[in-house]
């Protein structure tokens, strides 16, 4: 019943905002609508830690810990991109010369429709039984995003959403083999035919067939990896998150990429009984590790603040696949509470950036300047997301990337977790280098104009109170939730 | 669990060399409308093993997914490409300045196919229904499929390119996996005909900012 109103709830609010006949109808609607979600996520999560894990509508959802941490991370950023959505689209869809008032109010309830969709999709990828319906609701985030990536129509827009469609595709066929290739793994032990969800395959895992599901595991992170952002196959995501509206760039972020590694997270859950963990971990570390080369090195040589923050992505999922294949419980800890406090910090960052953007009107870094002298609180905002998004302490991210660190040298994996380490101090120091060039020095000299959102500094505050929070104290019910999760994954 | 006929093998065999042919059709065309048709051409045969499968190994939904096989992907998905390139005005115009000229495109698609088969992996388990699934078309397909979408030039010619990768992946599944639960194929299916359409109207909108459909001119995201 919870699991049913929670995947309602934004289904709802896009109906709302297809009929709203006024603008705060379908801000009220999605606003409203996504902070139940946030509510009930809790809830859900609650629930889930007592009772080990629900079902819904019928057999067809399926909530366990590590599917509850996924709803949580997908409740907080949806309500607070909804929050923050309000004040920037309001400023940012102007009607525009020769434009009658139809049609932007057309555009804005374009953008609320789809973005409650969005968020549909990414509810129901954790809260799924079935991994055909699991593969159905990722290929669905691509198809609704898609619109929102190329929202302003321009020709950067519109190249970033065709990048993304085509490589968050051929991803997806591959991802849809691997699920093949998985159903066929149980054929000799379910028989044919049988239903193709967790709750049945989950206890048949020890005696899958090694050889389909070893395939089957490669096809599974080639296909979501792509849409997780692992390098290589990352290559649509500096251009999405770059070219959408910034409430949409912490959503892809913040959220899309999680439900992506959620799906890997599942499918690895799901191998290893059989497989046993060298071969998984291996996999995974070489992913993780080749992402934040690429990170790294994209980092370092970025002009556009925008992208800087997806490599940033790049190299966040990059430490989440290393937490995972340095695996123990430690490991898997470090990883789940990477995911979350990644999302919740890089949203931090997103909302910050559509902040400058709005102020600066451009995305380049060398023609931002003064920040914080310009928006006292924006840019505070801005600098302390960036000192807790490069893993500097005392914020949650520091603490997650510790517990890795130390999984990783415990686990015997000292080279990789150096090389981790490594990549961390040269992103620090490339990322801090571009955040305090646009943060200090003289203000540019010609001002544009001033541009407020008094409630996306709300929604940004909430993330910052979790961002420091997180990295001071763990609240008892967080970590029986994150250590239920890594024991889903076998920690 | 029914017993692999002679007669079912060399029906199967001859099906999956009429997926490559197929595809070896779309290499070769140079316009637009030959290139969709062959797509069309090949759904169709896909229905077919989904067929021949159904009709030995006794499961009559896989006739259902043959009949929606035909109607979304030979029918629909086609007609609504077509529609596409007569809008756009681009039907029968010839690839201009192709990446890859017409005999190299069939030499590199001979080599895919050798590839395919040399590296097909066996994940034959016993039990099944065909002794040795012709997955080495579904991979040959798939690889192909990819080179179209690297190789093309025009954004509609790449939505094909994918729906080629796609018919691979479910030739495979069909032969491996002919069990599948009803449901997730179709979901499959539907999702598919949802993500033409989807991009058939970015394909439009990028007509529209007085881009070409060309997706050399998508240039401009680098780093």
């Amino acid at each position: 019943m919870l699991l049913d109103t929670l995947l309602l709830l934004p289904l709802l609010g896009a109906l709302i905002s297809f009929f709203g006949r006024r603008a705060w109808w379908c801000e009220a609607a999605t606003l409203v609508a996504s902070s139940l979600t946030l509510v009930l996520s809790g809830l859900v999560a609650h629930a889930v830690t007592s009772y080990g894990h629900l079902s819904g509508a019928g057999g067809w959802l399926y909530v366990d810990a590590l599917s509850a941490l996924t709803i949580l991370v997908v409740g907080f950023v949806g309500a607070t991109a909804a929050l923050y959505s309000i004040g920037y689209i309001r400023a940012d869809i102007r009607p525009e010369p020769g434009d009658s008032e139809e049609q932007t109010r057309t555009r804005f309830r374009r953008y609320y429709v789809l973005f409650n969709l969005f968020l549909f999709s990414m509810l129901v990828v954790p809260a799924s039984n079935s991994l055909g319906i699991l593969w159905i609701a990722i290929e669905a985030t691509t198809l609704v995003s898609l619109f929102l990536v190329s929202f302003y129509g321009t020709r950067e827009a519109l190249e970033a959403a065709w990048k993304y469609v085509i490589v968050g595709s051929v991803g997806i066929a591959l991802a849809l083999f691997g699920t093949i290739l998985v159903y066929y793994s149980a054929v000799r032990i379910l028989g044919t035919g049988y239903d193709l969800t967790w709750s049945v395959l989950l206890p048949a895992a020890p005696q899958l067939d090694p050889k389909a599901m070893q395939l089957a595991f490669l096809f599974i992170v080639v296909g979501f990896g792509t849409k997780a952002g692992l390098a290589p196959m990352h290559t649509w995501l500096p251009d999405a998150h770059g070219e959408a509206p910034s409430p949409i760039s912490a959503m892809l972020s913040g959220v899309l990429l999680n439900c992506a590694m959620y799906a890997i997270l599942r499918y690895y859950a799901l191998a290893t009984p059989s497989l046993g963990m060298v071969y998984p971990s291996t996999l995974l570390l070489a992913f993780g590790l080749f992402s934040l080369l690429i990170a790294t090195l994209f980092v370092l040589q970025q002009q556009d603040y925008k992208r800087l923050l997806a490599y940033s992505s790049v190299e966040h999922m990059g430490i989440i696949a290393s937490g995972i294949a340095f695996g123990g419980s430690l490991g898997l800890y470090g990883a789940l509470l990477q995911l979350l406090n990644h999302a919740i910090t890089k949203s931090l960052m997103f909302f910050a950036s559509g902040h400058l953007l709005l102020r600066f009107e451009t995305k380049r870094i060398e023609k931002v300047s003064g920040v914080i002298r310009l928006m006292p609180v924006s840019g505070s905002f801005l600098m302390v997301g960036a000192l807790a998004l490069t893993g500097a302490p005392p914020f949650g991210i520091f603490a997650s990337e510790l517990t890795i660190l130390s999984a990783g040298f415990r686990a015997g994996k000292a080279a990789a977790a150096l090389v981790v380490l490594l990549a961390l101090v040269v992103i620090f120091i490339g990322f801090m280098g571009a955040i305090n060039r646009m943060a200090f020095g003289p203000p540019p000299a010609e001002q544009s104009r001033g541009y407020v959102n008094p409630l996306g500094l709300v929604a940004m505050a909430c993330c910052l109170v979790i961002v420091v929070g997180l990295g001071l104290v763990m609240p008892v019910p967080l970590r029986d939730l994150l250590q239920q999760a890594a024991h889903v994954l076998g920690g | 669990m029914p017993v692999a006929s002679p007669v079912a093998t060399q029906l199967l065999q001859l099906l999956g060399f009429f997926l490559l042919l197929t595809a070896f059709a779309m290499i070769a065309s140079r316009h637009l409308d030959q290139y969709i048709r062959a797509y069309a051409v090949q759904s169709i045969a896909l229905a077919f093993i989904a067929m021949v499968i159904g009709y030995f190994t006794g499961r009559v939904e896989l006739y259902a997914v043959a009949f929606f096989t035909i109607l979304f992907k030979a029918v629909m998905i086609p007609s609504i490409l077509l529609g596409l390139t007569r809008q756009l005005r681009v039907h029968l115009r010839r690839e201009e300045r192709p990446y890859v000229n017409l005999p190299t495109a069939l030499l590199i698609g001979v080599v895919l196919v050798f590839v395919a088969f040399f590296t097909s992996p066996s994940v034959v388990a016993p039990g099944t229904f065909l002794d040795e699934p012709p997955i080495a078309v579904s991979v040959a397909l798939v690889l192909i499929g990819l080179f179209l979408l690297s190789a093309r030039r025009r954004a509609v010619a790449q939505v094909v390119g994918l729906l080629t990768i796609e018919n691979g992946l479910f030739s495979g599944a069909i032969a491996i996996a002919y069990g599948m639960p009803l449901i997730v194929e179709f979901g499959i299916l539907f999702d598919i005909l949802v993500a033409v359409l989807v991009m058939s109207v970015l394909v439009t909108l990028i007509q529209q900012e007085g881009l070409t459909v060309d997706t050399a001119d998508l240039r401009e995201l680098r780093g």
